[in-house]
């Protein structure tokens, strides 16, 4: 064999030799299975879907927002060179959205993910328990997407990873498959989950929730009479939270009302503060979790609250210019209408709110509640805009604000959740994002009493409530004036007053069939407005979806 | 399985190396001088016997001394760029040869994928650019040395900072998603095309610092030239990498002849090259007056004088020319230089160090070749960011701020500017950030002439590169938002990429009789691996008041950190490995017909089960026109060719990983599905067919091409939206639509005088392309919506688009109908498809003056039919600012605009980016020989970013900021504007010399 010869046979064999790739790929920091080695870490699994809440319930442009801006109670006005957006906010207030708004497309991902990674969850031999609080966390997700599409898209188990068009739920099937797993699940929560895990009172309000917009959620347009026996089940829910005697186990303090208001959203409502006794934060059923200064909770993850205020608050609402402390921080955006502030009674005080609270007032001069009028600083010193002008917010206000000299100042502000300012900078503050509150487990059993046409029971749920926020007990009930969306004798005002800013006021109103009425800066409009457009990306992967009517 | 197949490789170099033999014959010496057209020396002409291969090259004097066989008649002497002669010597011993230059190139050995090729035997689309023909600017990176060179070659450099990304398109934007930069080769070394720069992620209000350039390694003076690939026929064999076109860069290698040192130093300063669109303090008085406004402090400032400096930058290279024979040469190089950038506190620095040889052994048969690059570089980055918040950046907080508002008073007093803005000279000195990274390139081969006919070669490459950075903000600066405002922060962090090539190929050339015949067939294996890591942390316990500071950075200190608040995070990318088989065959018949055909088999890991494998064929064929006898004798034409070609071509830019079902911890004991399965995703292909004509008239004193084109991208990969409900991420997908490009270039080359003391040449280019995006399934709304804006009032705003029927990243916007009566912007009440951010007209032109040892050469390129959004004008300087202290856009003076009017995104701010820009020019002053030693001293001054002709208001049309897409995939976005670092405008001084005897 000559040199050549070995040459090529050398060549040929090497050549072939590595060719013998197959091209396997090698992951290095994930895997391909988790449950691979038989053992499967579901407890993590069941963590990232927890997590999945954080950015559709924490953030002011997602749930929120789409809940909140649409109806009486909220909007952001455009502020010059502030606030515009893409026209995002405006749209929603004056119900002129279209298929392309961002947020509408953004929740339904975010929904999906939750439910997607709750399925996931279900998929890898979880116990009975894990079983639950996915089956929970995957309702939870369901029922937003049934509430803001009418089409709730859904994976089996089997499916859990399929990267297929998803098979989808209408209304009157998506309400079956909630009502028989959170009725599933309920006795297999434990009680100790309470408030921040899917426990079975958790499950309970949900189901409240479920059954109370059964007609609507079937007919937006027109919701059909309730069903008694729907009504005497959300009774007994109600009745089964009240008297569960769980405590709230960041408290230690049984499930009852919060003496003052505000302490249900204050720095301290997820523990017991010593200056209060027990019973800060007591009403909660179902939070979303934050500690003081750390970006973790044992697996959940905790996350700046501070957007709640921030929102709303001006640029100068607190700190002093040049000072460098808390300065500069308030977005100047979130607002509400006069009609709303004007609605309260002489006796509901606690609940306005434009009062002290302590360790804010004292520290920048900031109230809580609807904040009208002249601003102060901590020593009682006027607070001024950015043109110098006195901080005064004036209850009139424009979708664009037209006057450059007022455009800063207009808009009653709404401070529910007081600024952490021990946690300020620390970026994470305590405030506990309130999800399921005890009182409206009270109004949603008036309203149940009264579509049975039992008025006396319901007037008696709805005056505990105003006992517990001292206001003067009404002396008549009804459902709701069409004439007068502020009727202080209807449920649907209470629930606005009791619930303000906690993303029900949408549900209320298209339960109660006023939600196309006519409203400050919004005119009587298209009854496809009752929905949020199916993103257009999502019709394009998925054909088993239906854009909503008008859209 | 990478080691033993290397293993498997090496055996075979020490089985190579077998002793050389050398014979010996009777002799005569042959002595002489080659001189070029105007009588200069030509140094490294090669000068061989004519027939045989015995040969030297002539030195630094033009001078040579050969001995040739007493029976030899005639010897050959050739040099790259001139006609070769042959020389009579059957009666003289000492002669002296004057080369004339050949025009055309056509002797030119180009190189083309796995091999080189000379020109005429071309039957694709590749434009080569040789050293003497780059752009004479202190280049950070060989992208930048083609700018307005190369037919149907976008550069756009989009940042004036040293070192920073620029952005390559060759005929077009072919995908919608990222990705749609060229292959880089060097030497034979595919790169990966990532950095190892580690990345950061936002300081709260600041934005995130965007990626430096992943070429800035390349020392420029070690390239011998930039092979452009345009269309398939040259990309093909490049499969499932070269659909974005391959950009081959040859670095110098060691010339035989006498040792030589070569020298290159130059100096520069800079300025900018635009001033700030805004407000002189005089304007900004007036109008705060007619606006009613409140906020003249007293001074008379210009803010950009904090953070802009004047600093000299330098640039030495040595290389070293080993003095070798054809048979055994090398080729050492060192690059040091300093570039600092206009503003404070950006700088690059750069050490580069380079060896090559080559040598032959067993009567030529055997031929071994190693090069190595190793390179350090050191950046300095100023918080200079494409995506700030309200808070803005460095640029944007001098661009606003009040000039009539003292900076600061002495060393520790910095003003605090009561509207709450972050001071920019505070900002400047409260902020550091280092990253260094240091790079090895390397590659042997080793190539076995079997037959006289048939190489084998084997070929290993490496890239090795690793980065680490420290970021810092001090404590003692507050109002830059989010948790660390008024604490400190730090970041440091490292990242690590290395990749490799193993390559047998067998080559196959022999001409018989008429018809000549090169064939190819190789495979190729490669792989690339990407980790990176970092840790942050904030509060800090010193450095929180200017009064009392340590000369500690916080990254240099991380344990001071609170350890409460430290992050730390660490990645490892599933590793991308390809195997491919190809093959390639060049046919040509009595040099008029040239038929190519070529095909790749590509496997990667990335594809989906279901596709594996990836094919890509292209075939293209040339008819010499000019070489017809019925052209001959006398025609116009001095050359005439008429080619076409068609091929596929494919592109698999996405992330590893992304077929497969996987998982991954995250933070707290949460483990997350990255994503789900896609057994189908493949690579997206480009099926181009083109035609082009090469012409030469006047003995090819004027020459050209002009070529057409049309590309289409199927499968186009798009990191698309999953079926809800689905878990976080995007599904990579295949869209059953398409990308369409379609245009021609042009480029031409005209020595229109052409004397010994005079010469002038002009070499124009131009560029059509229109693109479009197919897919009707999209519906007549957007499919995604890109391009977020950045700043106040922009929260969520999407400016471009892809959709159906609409150029990729079409400007989706309202209409501007202008103002109504009280000052408020009348626009439509939803967004339409407005307006075109590709520029449809690329152009360059350079020209050259001669006279005798003066030269002049002025480069310049631009832009045209486009659109620029001056996100800018809207969220830093629009009116209503002005209410807040804040200076504004000169363009709005005048205008009727209510300063409530709300700053909404609509066609008002969509400008015209045409533009035409005097890249660099330069004055040569050709010195010669100094004495024995020094040869060949030039010295030149060059002027870069000399000025830009263009209405577009802002530091430089030339615009490239990527802005993240609406569902955060990573679809790019085209042209928008928004307080990025501004063009420098550069002065340098250089000079080069050779030193040898």
């Amino acid at each position: 064999m000559n040199i050549n010869n070995k040459f090529l046979t050398i060549v040929t064999a090497l050549v072939i030799a590595s060719g013998c790739t197959k091209l396997n790929e090698d992951f290095n920091d994930s895997i391909n299975n988790p449950g691979s080695g038989g053992n499967t870490d579901v407890t993590a699994l069941l963590n990232n879907a927890y997590n999945d809440m954080n950015t559709p319930f924490n953030n002011q442009d997602q749930i929120f927002s789409l809940e909140e801006n649409v109806t009486d109670e909220c909007l952001v006005p455009t502020r010059g060179g502030d606030w515009d957006d893409n026209g995002v906010w405006r749209v929603l207030h004056a119900h002129s959205w279209d298929v392309t708004h961002q947020q509408a497309q953004s929740v339904f991902i975010n929904l999906g993910k939750l439910e997607s990674d709750a399925t996931t969850v279900l998929a890898f031999k979880p116990s009975q328990e894990q079983a639950a609080e996915a089956l929970f966390l995957r309702s939870l997700a369901q029922f937003y997407l049934l509430d803001l599409y009418a089409q709730v898209p859904y994976r089996t188990v089997e499916k859990y990873n399929s990267i297929d068009a998803a098979p989808v739920l209408e209304p009157a099937a998506a309400i079956d498959t909630l009502v028989a797993n959170l009725t599933q699940i309920i006795p297999q929560l434990s009680d100790a989950n309470q408030p921040y895990k899917a426990s079975p009172n958790a499950a309970r309000f949900l189901l409240m929730k479920v059954l109370l917009n059964k007609q609507a959620f079937l007919n937006r347009e027109s919701p059909g009479t309730a069903d008694n026996g729907d009504m005497t089940q959300i009774i007994n829910l109600g009745n089964d939270i009240i008297n569960s005697g769980t405590s709230n186990s960041a408290t230690g303090a049984p499930l009852q009302f919060t003496p003052h208001y505000f302490d249900n959203f204050g720095p301290n409502n997820g523990g017991a503060d010593p200056a209060y006794g027990f019973g800060v934060g007591a009403e909660m059923i179902f939070a979303f979790p934050n500690l003081p200064g750390v970006s973790n909770n044992n697996g959940r993850n905790s996350v700046g609250v501070n957007a709640r205020w921030m929102m709303t608050l001006h640029y100068n609402s607190y700190g002093h210019p040049g000072d460098g402390v808390y300065g500069g921080a308030g977005w100047n955006g979130f607002s509400t209408i006069a009609d709303f502030y004007n609605a309260f009674d002489a006796s509901d005080t606690m609940r306005r709110g434009n009062v002290p609270y302590p360790g804010v007032t004292n520290t920048s001069g900031l109230k809580v509640g609807l904040l009208e009028g002249q601003q102060y600083d901590e020593n009682g010193q006027i607070r001024v805009d950015r043109n110098g002008n006195p901080l005064q917010f004036n209850p009139e206000v424009h979708l664009v604000e037209p006057d450059p000299l007022t455009l800063e100042d207009n808009g009653i502000r709404i401070i529910k959740y007081a600024p952490d300012y021990q946690n300020y900078t620390g970026g994470q503050q305590g405030n506990q994002l309130q999800l399921f509150r005890l009182a409206d487990v009270y109004l949603m059993m008036a309203e149940a009493y009264l579509n049975q046409g039992d008025a006396a029971s319901a007037l008696a749920k709805v005056n505990e409530v105003r006992a517990a926020r001292k206001a003067a007990p009404l002396a008549s009930l009804s459902l709701v004036n069409a004439g007068n969306l502020y009727d202080e004798n209807t449920l649907l005002a209470e629930r606005q007053k009791e619930l303000y800013w906690e993303s029900w006021r949408r549900q209320d109103l298209i339960r109660m069939g006023v939600y196309l009425q006519p409203w400050a800066l919004k005119e009587a409009d298209d009854a496809k407005y009752l929905l949020f457009p199916i993103p257009s990306t999502q019709l394009i992967v998925n054909p088993n979806l239906t854009q909503n009517p008008g859209y | 399985m990478t080691a033993n197949r290397l293993l498997k490789a090496l055996i075979l170099c020490p089985a190579l190396l077998l002793a050389a033999f050398v014979s010996q014959a009777q002799t005569k010496t042959i002595t002489g001088k080659v001189l070029d057209e105007k009588g200069n020396a030509v140094t490294g002409a090669s000068i061989v016997v004519k027939g045989g291969k015995s040969g030297t090259t002539s030195d630094a004097t033009g001078s040579f001394k050969l001995a040739v066989p007493t029976t030899a008649t005639a010897i050959t002497v050739s040099y790259v760029g001139y006609v070769p002669r042959d020389v009579d010597v059957s009666t003289t011993t000492d002669v002296s040869v004057s080369l004339s230059p050949d025009n055309t190139s056509l002797t030119d050995v180009v190189v083309i994928g796995y091999g080189t090729a000379k020109r005429k035997d071309l039957s694709g689309s590749y434009s080569t650019v040789t050293a003497k023909n780059f752009n004479k600017i202190p280049a950070t990176t060989p992208d930048q040395l083609l700018q307005g060179k190369v037919p149907g070659l976008q550069v756009t450099v989009a940042s004036g900072a040293p070192g920073s990304v620029s952005q390559v398109r060759i005929r077009g934007n072919n995908s919608i998603r990222a990705g749609t930069e060229p292959l880089y080769v060097v030497d034979g070394v595919p790169l990966d095309g990532r950095s190892a720069r580690p990345g950061f992620s936002s300081i709260s209000g600041l934005g995130a610092i965007p990626e430096s350039n992943p070429l800035s390694y390349l020392n420029p003076n070690d390239i011998e030239n930039i092979s452009v690939l345009k269309d398939a026929s040259a990309s093909a064999i490049y499969g499932s990498r070269g659909a974005n076109g391959v950009i081959q860069i040859t670095t110098k290698s060691g010339t035989s002849g006498p040792s030589r040192f070569d020298i290159n130093t130059s100096w520069g300063i800079a300025g900018l090259m635009t001033q700030p669109d805004v407000l002189d303090v005089g304007q900004y008085r007036e109008a705060l007056s007619k606006y009613g406004a409140h906020s003249d402090s007293g001074a008379s400032i210009n803010p950009f004088d904090a953070i802009i400096r004047h600093k000299l930058s330098q640039n030495y290279s040595i290389a070293f020319n080993g003095g070798g024979t054809e048979r055994s040469r090398f080729r050492a190089s060192f690059f040091a230089s300093s570039l600092p950038g206009i503003i404070d506190k950006t700088q690059l620095d750069k050490y580069i160090g380079n060896i090559n040889g080559s040598y032959k052994f067993i009567d030529d048969k055997l031929t071994l070749k190693f090069g190595l690059t190793a390179a350090n570089t050191k950046e300095q980055i100023a918080p200079i960011s494409n995506d700030p918040g309200s808070t803005g950046n460095l640029v944007s907080l001098s661009m606003q701020w009040n000039p009539t508002l003292l900076l600061q008073r002495g060393e520790t007093q910095y003003t605090v500017n009561p509207n709450g803005q972050v001071n920019p000279a505070l900002l400047s000195k409260a902020y550091n950030d280092y990253a260094v990274v240091t790079t090895l390139l390397g590659n042997i081969s080793a190539g076995y002439k079997l037959l006289p006919e048939l190489e084998y070669q084997f070929f290993y490459g490496v890239n090795y590169s690793t980065g680490t950075r420290g970021q810092e903000l001090q404590g003692y600066i507050t109002g830059t938002g989010g948790n660390a405002d008024g604490k400190g922060l730090a970041n440091t962090g490292s990242a690590e990429l290395f990749s490799q090539t193993i390559t047998h190929t067998l080559t196959y050339s022999k001409r018989i009789n008429d018809l000549s015949v090169t064939a190819l067939a190789g495979y190729e294996y490669y792989s690339t691996k990407y980790k990176s890591q970092s840790t942050s942390v904030y509060q800090f316990d010193y450095n929180l008041s200017l009064s009392n500071l340590v000369p500690i950075h916080y990254y240099d200190n991380m344990q001071d950190g609170k350890q409460s608040n430290l992050t730390t995070s660490s990645s490892n990318d599933p590793t991308t490995e390809l195997q491919s088989y190809f093959g390639r065959v060049i046919l040509s018949y009595r040099n008029k017909y040239t038929v190519s055909a070529s095909i790749r088999a590509d496997g990667s890991t990335k594809f989906g089960e279901n596709n594996r494998y990836a094919y890509f064929p292209a075939v293209s064929g040339k008819w010499q026109i000019s070489e017809e006898n019925f052209m001959s004798g006398g025609h116009v034409f001095s050359n005439l060719a008429l080619r076409v070609g068609w091929g596929k071509t494919g592109n698999q830019s996405f992330p590893s990983g992304a077929s497969q079902d996987r998982y991954k911890y995250n933070s707290n004991g949460s483990l997350g599905v990255v994503n789900f399965a896609n057994p189908d995703l493949k690579w997206e292909t480009v099926t181009s067919t083109n035609g082009g004509i090469d012409f030469g008239f006047m003995n090819n004193r004027l020459t050209g091409t002009i070529d057409i084109f049309f590309k289409k991208t199927t499968d186009p990969l798009f990191p698309g939206t999953l079926a809800a409900p689905a878990p976080a991420g995007v599904l990579w997908q295949n869209l059953p639509g398409y990308v369409s490009n379609k245009g021609g270039e042009i480029g031409v080359n005209w020595q229109i005088i052409q004397n010994k003391d005079f010469a002038w040449s002009v070499n124009p280019t131009a560029t059509y392309v229109k693109n479009k995006f197919v897919f009707p399934e999209a519906g007549e709304g957007p499919l995604v919506l890109t391009g977020n804006l950045n700043g106040k009032g922009t929260s969520a705003t999407w400016v471009q688009a892809i959709a159906d029927d609409q150029p990729i990243n079409v400007f989706y916007l309202r209409q501007f109908h202008g103002f109504d009566k009280d000052g408020f912007a009348i626009t439509d009440n939803f967004a339409s498809y407005a307006g075109d951010p590709n520029p449809k007209w690329v152009v360059g032109i350079t020209t050259e003056v001669d006279y005798k040892n003066l030269s002049l050469t002025v480069n310049m390129h631009g832009a045209y039919d486009f659109f620029i959004y001056n996100n800018t004008i809207q969220s830093v300087t629009g009116l209503s600012f002005i209410t807040n202290g804040s200076n504004i856009s000169k363009t709005l003076i005048g205008s009727p605009e209510n300063i409530a009017n709300p700053v909404s995104a609509s066609t008002r701010f969509m400008l015209s980016g045409n533009y035409m820009k005097l890249g660099n020019a330069t004055v040569n002053y050709k010195v010669g020989d100094l004495g024995k030693v020094v040869k060949n001293l030039n010295v030149y001054v060059t002027g870069v970013n000399l000025f830009t002709l263009t209405k577009y208001p802002g530091f430089d049309p030339e615009v490239n900021v990527s802005k993240s897409d609406i569902n955060g995939t990573g679809i790019p976005s085209i042209g928008i504007d928004y307080v990025g670092y501004p063009t420098p405008r550069t002065f340098i001084f250089g000079l080069s010399l050779s030193l040898g005897n």
